[in-house]
């Protein structure tokens, strides 16, 4: 176990190199990619999202972070990770913020899911098609404009004129949501910021 | 031939002149510009000089029409009417001479002709007789050359005919552009004002300008009061499209605010409303449309598009600004996006269409708009940095008023200096970065944005050490202790504060480097790097480069241009000249989506930082 705490600390510290090399080390050690990936990245970007969390960290420090994350996992396959669900992440239509809805699909990835990223200006069909084609669990929608959240709506709607809106699960965020706006469009989820996005996204999914 | 000389007085310029040349022909030889609106008709009364020399043929009916018999007996003429017929001398007042007013526009730099679009003409019209039968409105157009046209408010009709008889004829018209704004009894051509707004998010700035010379007369502002519907543009944005009750209170909004400054104004200046005649305005695209009542609708979401591009000359009064009742409101053209009216301001103040080399412009406000040039070539982005470089989401931020701490340096204490001064009450733009700068400086906050703890910073002098207080809602610097009054509060900068600051100048520089990178250039290439922002906020570039919010390489090249976009609506107002070209830069400039960038994400996150920039490889 060793070997992993230099390898959070990479990820934490957002030294790219140094993660990349430490998993290469940690892979020809023998070590297994499911325990790479939760007991170093998951557990480093736990940590991540706690500092932020702890007005430690800031938006810069999850970037780089999140950089780091995204070269060791370069490193692992799709089988070697045994994911503990799929969200389909996007920015919602008519908006093309990004910076928050990336941090947590970073989040996301590094504590284990599979991520799929719809990108910005994602409209409700789209993140339908995610949910039905890609067998995404969790919908995660994120706006920061007030005129856009209507998209949020849209798409709860959606789900369920598609059948599937008991099988899927919504979670929203971004700035001027809130778990009120949640609770009025029976989204099953709200995430003031990326850590507690990860920690609603793993009590909605499958055990 | 024969030729006899004309001397012009006081002057004494002089031209050789044949038999019959009128006095007017006469000064044009002899390089004297003369009045002449109607072309030398004799309708006007304008060219009126003295003849103080035999030399002149006799009285015209023209002249005798327009002069008392005291004036033709002191030798006064119509030099369009007198024909030369000997050697003469000829005495020219002041008000017949057509005089170029050069302004000098402080800030930056520069020096226009005025001719605004508003302008008075001092008129002495011939009285009616049984062999001059024309309609009032006729007399009037006919004195001022035929091509302005009939007054399209029935207004200025109505008026007319008892203005002409009460003033027995002696009148001044307000022109604009082609049309007749009004008739104004006696010689009122010097009253001529207008008012140049900058209606920015955060602030307000209106400049009260004498119309001929361009002299600015009252400079005021106010915060915009649209703020209480939200403090950006997107939250003002959901209320225009949420209904016509939400977007008639931005509307409202707007009006009160730029009326309250045309109010303040013209009593500072002591002058009356009604002399001024028009408003000039810049402002980013969604102020500019919730100013006119037209909803900014596609301005909310992707493509974000504004409902119209192009100026706009609309009547003051149609919006409800309480200015001389036929007074008129022009608006400046926008780019695109939110990239409006202000930025095309800043542009034609800074001249960048006509700039040689690389020269950016950025506007250190609430939208953070940048323009960039290089060979003709002009680009316009909105970084939508947020208001903290205008006072606002600073715990203790303010705008560039009486009590704002706008200078301020960290040795073995804090040291400030307060605008006004007056007892600190908070921090604007410029102190909050200097205070963010010296922060680091001395080790209090660390590069990251981190403020450090009491504990961490042990070897800090101790009058700075003390500063750093901890309490319920975290850490704070304290800048100014509470003064001796009872209420009097601490000013000071909260670890949040910081975050906010970092946010703000990432955002802004990271939209420099993308822009200096759409021209093919680095920071090192840049040539000039003109730096505006809110009225009063002159951040001082030393500071701004320690922080990291403009780049290392911009030393020695910064020009503070103050509030830039409030000089071009002042170009715009005393000039029709500068109109056309601010017309011309909004066409030719580009917009840039920022967020569409590829790699943008990637230079705001490297971007936050504090510290010269860019990093050190």
């Amino acid at each position: 176990m060793a070997g992993l705490e230099e390898l959070k600390q990479a990820i934490i510290s957002g030294k790219r190199e140094a993660a990349k090399e430490l998993t290469q080390k940690a892979l020809e050690g023998g070590m297994k990619p499911r325990e790479i990936v939760v007991d170093g990245i998951a557990a480093a970007m736990g940590v991540v999202g706690q500092k932020f969390h702890d007005n430690e960290f800031f938006v810069p420090e999850l970037l780089i972070a999140q950089r780091a994350m995204k070269e060791a996992l370069s490193l692992m396959s799709e089988e070697d990770v045994d994911h503990i669900g799929t969200v389909a992440i996007g920015t919602v239509k008519g908006d093309l913020h990004d910076i928050g809805k990336n941090l947590v699909a970073a989040m996301l990835e590094g504590a284990g899911f599979k991520v799929l990223d719809l990108g910005v200006d994602v409209s409700p069909d789209q993140f339908v098609k995610a949910a039905q084609e890609d067998s995404a669990n969790v919908i995660a929608m994120s706006a920061l404009l007030t005129t856009t959240m209507g998209s949020m709506r849209d798409t709860v709607a959606a789900l369920e004129t598609a059948g599937i809106r008991d099988k899927t699960r919504v979670l929203i965020g971004g700035a001027p949501v809130t778990q009120s706006y949640a609770d009025e469009i029976k989204a099953d989820g709200y995430a003031p910021d990326a850590a507690t996005a990860v920690e609603k996204a793993k009590a909605l999914s499958p055990a | 031939m024969a030729a006899y000389t004309v001397t012009f007085r006081p002057s004494g310029k002089s031209a050789s002149v044949a038999p019959e040349t009128t006095v007017l022909e006469a000064a044009a030889a002899a390089g004297i510009p003369l009045h002449a609106p109607c072309g030398g008709q004799g309708r006007c009364g304008k060219c009126d000089v003295q003849i103080t020399a035999a030399g002149v043929d006799e009285v015209s009916p023209a002249e005798a029409a327009v002069f008392s018999s005291g004036e033709l007996a002191e030798g006064w003429r119509l030099a369009c009417q007198a024909r030369v017929l000997g050697d003469t001398e000829v005495t020219v007042p002041p008000s017949s001479l057509v005089a170029e007013h050069r302004i000098v526009v402080d800030g930056v730099d520069r020096e226009i002709v005025a001719q605004p679009n508003v302008h008075k003409v001092a008129l002495r019209l011939p009285a009616p007789t049984m062999d001059d039968q024309r309609a009032d409105l006729n007399r009037v157009l006919e004195a001022l050359g035929g091509e302005v046209l009939a007054p399209s408010h029935l207004a200025v009709l109505q008026n007319l005919p008892e203005v002409l008889r009460s003033s027995k004829y002696k009148v001044t018209a307000v022109v604009a552009g082609e049309s007749l704004l009004g008739l104004e009894a006696g010689d009122s051509s010097d009253s001529a004002y207008g008012l140049a707004i900058d209606i920015g998010t955060t602030t307000v700035v209106a400049y009260l300008c004498h119309l001929p010379t361009g002299r600015v007369l009252a400079v005021v502002s106010e915060l915009n009061p649209q703020a209480q519907y939200g403090g950006d543009v997107i939250s003002r944005l959901q209320l225009a499209a949420s209904g016509e009750e939400g977007m008639a209170r931005l509307t409202r909004a707007a009006g009160e605010v730029v009326n309250k400054l045309v109010a303040r104004a013209a009593r500072d200046a002591r002058v009356p409303a009604e002399a001024i005649y028009e408003v000039a305005v810049v402002g980013n695209t969604c102020m500019t449309h919730l100013l006119l009542g037209v909803p900014p609708l596609g301005l909310g979401a992707v493509p974000f598009l504004p409902a119209f591009r192009e100026a706009r000359t609309v009547r003051a009064a149609d919006v409800g600004i309480a200015i001389n009742p036929e007074g008129l409101l022009f608006v400046v053209p926008n780019i695109g996006g939110f990239v409006g009216a202000d930025t095309v301001g800043v542009m034609l103040a800074g001249e960048l269409d006509r700039a040689a080399g690389v020269v950016l412009a950025v506007d250190i406000g609430t939208n953070g708009e940048i323009a960039v040039t290089r060979d003709g070539e002009l680009y316009a982005c909105s970084t939508a940095a947020g208001p903290a470089f205008e006072g606002a989401r600073i715990s203790c931020g303010m705008r560039a008023a009486a009590g704002a701490i706008d200078e301020l340096t960290i040795d073995h204490d804090v040291h400030y200096h307060v605008l006004g001064d007056a007892a600190p009450l908070g921090l604007c733009g410029s102190g909050l970065v200097d205070a963010v700068a010296e922060l680091v400086k001395a080790g209090v906050v660390t590069e990251a944005g981190r403020m450090r703890r009491a504990e961490e910073v042990s070897d800090l002098p101790e009058k700075v050490k003390r500063r750093l207080v901890e309490n319920e809602e975290g850490i704070e610097f304290v800048l100014a202790w509470p003064g001796e009054k009872e209420g009097d509060r601490a000013v000071s900068l909260t670890a949040r504060d910081i975050r906010q600051a970092q946010l703000a100048k990432g955002a802004i520089y990271a939209g420099m480097t993308l822009m200096l990178a759409e021209v093919g250039a680095g920071p090192g290439e840049m040539d000039r790097l003109l730096l505006a922002g809110a009225f009063g906020n002159y951040i001082r570039p030393e500071s701004a480069i320690a922080i990291g919010l403009i780049p290392a390489a911009a030393d020695g090249r910064v020009e503070s241009v103050g509030n830039a976009a409030g000089v071009g609506a002042r170009l715009a107002l005393l000039s029709v000249a500068e109109r056309r070209r601010a017309e011309e830069i909004a066409r030719r400039t580009r917009h840039v989506k920022l967020a569409e960038l590829e790699g943008f994400y990637d230079q705001f996150a490297d971007a936050m930082i504090l510290r010269p920039l860019p990093a050190e490889s």
